[in-house]
């Protein structure tokens, strides 16, 4: 039997500053509506999809920053997102910046199916930058000021989607991408397409140490191409891009299969539509033989991922 | 700041079931001399490096199995490449089917240092195949019958003969694994020197992945986890034909930026050399992958309490 779904990474390009969430849902409104032209069951939207990449904004008094926060999802401003993934019968996966009841702050993403139920929520646990203004840095990062570590684990959930009576799907957002840990806690889950939104930086910003300028867009590829290999499943990587505010974030968003191969790419740095038909069998190869995880891992060697956070020196060769 | 290390690795071209012992030794230290005349101060040799691929075939008895195995390192068989390498003052690292005195096997990896004293040693422990026979595969791959689990975890070593770098070892399959990766680089590792034998055919023995693709599988491996631990890596392949099976070659020298900085060309015994800078991880250690600042290990629970992959709700 044939498990195939059409899939849509809808690429943004930038959200300034002074643009509110009306005009953001418009423009995700416009490539639902070209996602339904090209059949598409399933659009994944990048992280903080709905404003500007705040953390590069410092406020002293943390809560200057709770504008940018959602209070509720849907909302009146989100209300015509959900809408549409009604209307054309497409589910989506959004990332935003969340204030739950008690006034605890997440970087959130959820999967929607086009009933508007939420199938799935995920909050960001690799928060990348600093808490304090740093001023040495170009720009800031202040994911650690705004956000608390995501307290719901790396989720998956088996669910219908599209044509599929159901499908195991996971989140990460942005900097879990580079995480082995998050990627393997989800293949545990058997995942079988991991959605990753994103805003990463085009230069790195810490203005010290080298990195080549076009390591930046590498490796965010090689991260998802390897997450999707090593556990065999199909990922799906959304950027908002292009410049906000001056600072210039990078496209090239990708969709991978299982053999981390990338199966379509965006080239502008802009709004931009990449489809994909995934054939779900390609899950199978991998995990029935080199990543059987029941037959091959070996947890009693793994220790020190879990009982260790910061790497520790080895002991210094001396001469038996 | 710059720490160099002038690393060679030597892929070889597959080695026969009939080859004779003191033939592939041979070979072994012809590639040896030639990184000495780089002047190399390290060279990595494959996996299993002084006979075929043997867990490709069923042996009946144990007296047959055992003619693949070292009972002691070095031995009479291959104490000629430990006396040269000493003489010309330079380090290897060499994997080998490892028989203990209580008759423990395992598949072992050794690095040595250039006056000949061990480093370390690190015994496989992602081994791929199966414990039964294949019925019906033309080629087997019996890795899970011929050896325990390597029993010292991933132990990585700072190593004062090798420019003071953090070493440490894995074998072949190893590389697929991020958590070997990972457990070396929570111990400091900057250079993960890594020998394979790797089947140019899809895992089912069947042609449903190309050379081309395995090949591609190997290096990504080698560069996502070099890249996400912010290590150099060296992956050294015996490649070519044994005996009618292929082995994918593409062994390489990968940066802590995951780039590929060198890479063998053929499919036979053919030597790669790269001066690599140990400081070049730290830009990696200190900021993306600053672990101390930035893993999350509450959420990692499944990784270490869970073997299987288990379905969700």
């Amino acid at each position: 039997m044939s498990r195939t779904l059409t899939v849509a990474a809808a690429q943004l390009g930038p959200i300034q500053l002074a643009e509110g969430r009306d005009i953001a849902v418009a423009r995700m409104v416009r490539l639902m509506e070209r996602a339904h032209a090209r059949g598409v069951e399933l659009v994944v939207f990048p992280e903080l999809a709905l404003t500007t990449f705040f953390p590069r904004h410092y406020h002293e008094n943390r809560v200057e920053a709770d504008r940018w926060f959602e209070t509720s999802m849907p909302s009146n401003e989100t209300a015509p997102l959900f809408a549409a993934a009604k209307k054309y019968g497409i589910g989506f996966h959004l990332g935003y910046a969340e204030r739950t009841p008690e006034g605890r702050h997440f970087n959130t993403a959820i999967l929607v199916n086009p009933q508007g139920d939420i199938l799935l929520k995920y909050r960001k646990v690799h928060l990348p930058g600093h808490a304090e203004h740093d001023p040495r840095r170009n720009v800031q990062h202040l994911e650690k000021r705004y956000f608390e570590v995501g307290d719901l684990g790396f989720p998956v959930i088996r669910a219908p989607i599209g044509s599929l009576d159901g499908l195991n799907m996971g989140m990460m957002i942005c900097n879990d991408r580079r995480w082995p840990e998050a990627w393997r806690v989800l293949g545990l889950q058997k995942v079988e397409l991991v959605m990753c939104g994103y805003n990463t930086p085009s230069l790195n910003m810490a203005a010290s140490g080298f990195e080549a300028h076009h390591l930046r867009v590498f490796h965010s590829h090689l991260s998802v191409q390897s997450g999707a290999y090593q556990n065999a499943t199909f990922a799906i990587a959304t950027a908002k891009a292009g410049t906000e505010d001056g600072c210039e974030l990078f496209g090239h968003s990708i969709i991978a299969n299982p053999q981390g191969e990338i199966v379509a790419m965006a080239t502008s740095w802009d709004d931009e539509l990449i489809t994909a038909d995934l054939d779900l069998h390609q899950t199978e190869l991998g995990r029935s033989t080199i990543f059987a995880f029941d037959k091959h891992r070996r947890p009693e060697a793994y220790a020190r991922i879990v009982e260790q956070t910061g790497a520790v020196d080895p002991p210094t060769w001396k001469e038996a | 700041m710059s720490r160099i290390l002038r690393l060679a690795g030597a892929q070889m071209a597959g080695t026969q079931k009939s080859d004779p012992r003191r033939h592939t030794l041979h070979r072994l230290i012809a590639l040896l001399e030639q990184a000495a005349a780089d002047h190399a101060q390290m060279v990595v040799f494959p996996e299993l490096a002084f006979t075929t691929f043997f867990p490709r075939w069923l042996f009946p008895t144990t007296q047959e199995l055992d003619t693949w195995f070292e009972r002691a390192m070095p031995n009479p068989n291959t104490q000629p490449l430990f006396d040269r390498a000493r003489e010309l003052n330079i380090g290897f690292n060499i994997g080998y089917a490892e028989l203990t005195e209580t008759g423990q096997r395992f598949n072992t990896s050794i690095i040595v240092n250039p006056d000949g004293t061990l480093l370390g040693k690190y015994r496989k422990i992602h081994l791929p195949g199966s414990v039964e026979p294949r019925e019906g595969a033309k080629f087997q791959q019996l890795e899970k019958r011929y050896f325990e689990y390597g029993d010292l975890g991933f132990p990585t070593f700072r190593a004062p003969q090798f420019a003071g770098g953090i070493l440490g070892m894995l074998i072949c399959n190893d590389r697929r694994w991020p958590e070997a990766w990972r457990v070396l680089a929570l111990r400091g590792a900057e250079l993960v020197v890594i020998g394979y034998n790797s089947a140019a055919y899809d895992p089912n023995g069947g042609d449903s992945e190309s050379p081309e693709q395995r090949t591609e599988h190997s290096q990504l491996a080698a560069r996502a986890n070099a890249y996400m631990n912010a290590t150099w890596a060296i992956t050294i392949a015996k490649a070519g034909n044994e005996d009618g099976s292929g082995l994918i070659g593409g062994s390489c020298i990968t940066d802590p930026n995951g780039h590929i900085v060198a890479e063998t060309k053929t499919l036979g015994d053919e030597l790669i050399t790269a001066d690599i800078d140990l400081d070049a991880g730290r830009q990696g250690k200190e900021k993306m992958f600053n672990f101390a600042q930035h893993r999350r290990p509450q959420w990692y629970t499944p990784i270490t309490t869970q073997t299987g992959a288990e379905s969700p709700k």
